[in-house]
């Protein structure tokens, strides 16, 4: 469109713009509103560029009042989020590129070694590193680093099987998790890592305290900030690598969390009031029906399940 | 010169893999696979390029990027809504056209700096005048019209090119 012979030049689009500026300033007096008038009726050009501006504004004027706070709202967190979107920054780089960074530390030489491994919500996936085998939950990246036997979880949930072959050091941006010959879940909760270890025994440490080892045996799990680890308890809330079978499986978990687990098996939003939230279920649920196990949740609590659109379903009281 | 057919059968496979790669979802990517191919419809004289695998990708990352972004301004708007726990109200369709109208804010201004894009929703959405503005960012006047004034021509750019 750029090239169109119909379009006005630079200059005037200028000129309509600082009318534009001064129109909505809130102070524009009768005389200069004539003045536009006048500047608009003397060339096609200086309509065009005007009539374009004002159908830009019509996306705003187009939002009912009591929308805009919620349209604010809305433009700000998703330009947060595009801003330090994975996505976004993979599409971004282009065919050359391995896909993602593994940090500034990185040599391009060392980054040409790594492959990188994505589930998308709902799948999962499977990696052999000798002597160790990793799945992948739903909505998970994986960088490898098949010759330091490394490899970094940057998102989602891996179960991790080491059984010979040397140690196998997994990180999140949190800090690391090694083990020889054990099994364990990993999870990057975002703001921290989350280790749960099945058999054997694993380290970890917080990665600004490298020194600060705890080891980890059967039984155990551990939050782990960029300083700090602390116990988890999962154990005793759920089943942490019931997902390799499919199945969520809870004992006395806040319903709050447990819809927060069905909701990584599945694309939208899910909604609990916060009324209902606290409340405390157990059970077996199929992560690849998630309506089925609302249902179910509905069934066992005096909750309500509303489904709006194909992206928001709610959970309040009855 | 390549038939378009000749182009999908030898990298429609390849570049859906390239963006189920990058977009971790392979709905998402077959769409915009889909839609890649319809862009080349008509543009027969691009498809001798000595290079169609990156002229493919061009488009497709374009097109994704869209995608994405749009996706997120969806999910912001469920988020938000979350957040005032207010009864949803209108109809599915009026939001959808809510969306559709965010999307296309979001899209033009996906250039502009911080500052000038606060100020200029401070004046469209919040319909302060751009004193008031001044007044809240700590900045001049004259730097608030100025702001102002580069968010209306990256609108304006961003619909008619240039």
């Amino acid at each position: 469109m750029s090239e169109d012979p119909s379009d006005p030049p630079e200059d005037v689009v200028d000129q309509a713009i600082a009318w534009m500026v001064r129109m909505q300033s809130g102070e524009m007096t009768d005389e200069e509103r004539a003045k536009l008038d006048v500047w608009r009726a003397a060339d096609l050009n200086h309509e065009t560029a005007w009539l374009r501006l004002v159908e830009i504004e019509g996306d705003f004027s187009g939002i009912a009042p009591e929308d805009r706070e919620t349209a604010r709202k809305t433009l700000d967190l998703a330009r947060k989020r595009n801003n330090r979107r994975d996505t976004l920054k993979m599409l971004a780089g282009g065919v050359a590129s391995g896909g993602l960074l593994w940090g500034a530390s990185q040599t391009p030489t060392a980054r040409r070694f790594m492959a990188d491994y994505a589930t998308t919500v709902g799948e999962q996936n499977r990696v052999l590193l000798g002597g160790a085998e990793i799945r992948l939950n739903t909505d998970t990246i994986l960088d490898v680093d098949r010759a330091a036997r490394r490899v970094r979880l940057r998102r989602g949930e891996i179960n991790v099987a080491v059984t010979g072959g040397g140690v196998l050091s997994t990180e999140t941006e949190h800090g690391l998790f090694s083990a020889t010959d054990a099994r364990f879940v990993l999870r990057n909760l975002g703001e921290a890592g989350r280790i749960a270890v099945i058999q054997g025994t694993a380290t970890l440490s917080p990665r600004r305290q490298p020194q600060a080892v705890i080891e980890a045996t059967s039984g155990d799990s551990f939050y782990v900030t960029h300083d700090d680890a602390a116990p988890a308890r999962l154990f005793e809330r759920m089943d942490p690598d019931a997902w390799l079978e499919g199945l969520l499986v809870v004992r006395r978990m806040r319903l709050g969390e447990v819809v927060g687990e069905l909701n990584r098996y599945r694309s939208g939003l899910i909604r609990v009031a916060p009324g209902v939230a606290p409340l405390e279920v157990s059970g077996v649920y199929r992560l690849d029906a998630v309506d089925e196990a609302l249902g179910a949740l509905e069934a066992q609590l005096p909750v309500r399940v509303a489904r709006y659109t194909r992206f928001l379903t709610t959970i309040g009281p009855i | 010169m390549a038939d378009i057919a000749d182009l999908y059968r030898d990298h429609h496979g390849w570049l859906l893999n390239w963006l189920s790669g990058r977009l971790r979802c392979r709905e998402n990517a077959a769409d915009v696979a889909q839609d890649t191919f319809v862009r080349l419809i008509g543009k027969s004289d691009q498809l001798s390029l000595n290079q169609p695998r990156s002229y493919l990708v061009t488009i497709a990352r374009g097109l994704a990027i869209d995608l994405v972004r749009r996706r997120a301004v969806e999910q912001a708007y469920l988020d938000v809504l979350a957040q005032t726990l207010a009864v949803v109200t209108s109809s599915e369709e009026d939001r959808a056209v809510f969306i559709e109208t965010l999307a296309r804010i979001e899209a033009v201004l996906r250039e502009l700096p911080d500052r000038a894009r606060k100020a200029f929703l401070m004046s469209r959405l919040d319909g302060l005048g751009h004193r008031e503005i001044a007044a809240a960012l700590q900045v001049s006047l004259s730097t608030v019209e100025k702001d102002i004034a580069k968010a209306l021509r990256c609108c304006y750019h961003a619909r008619h090119g240039g």
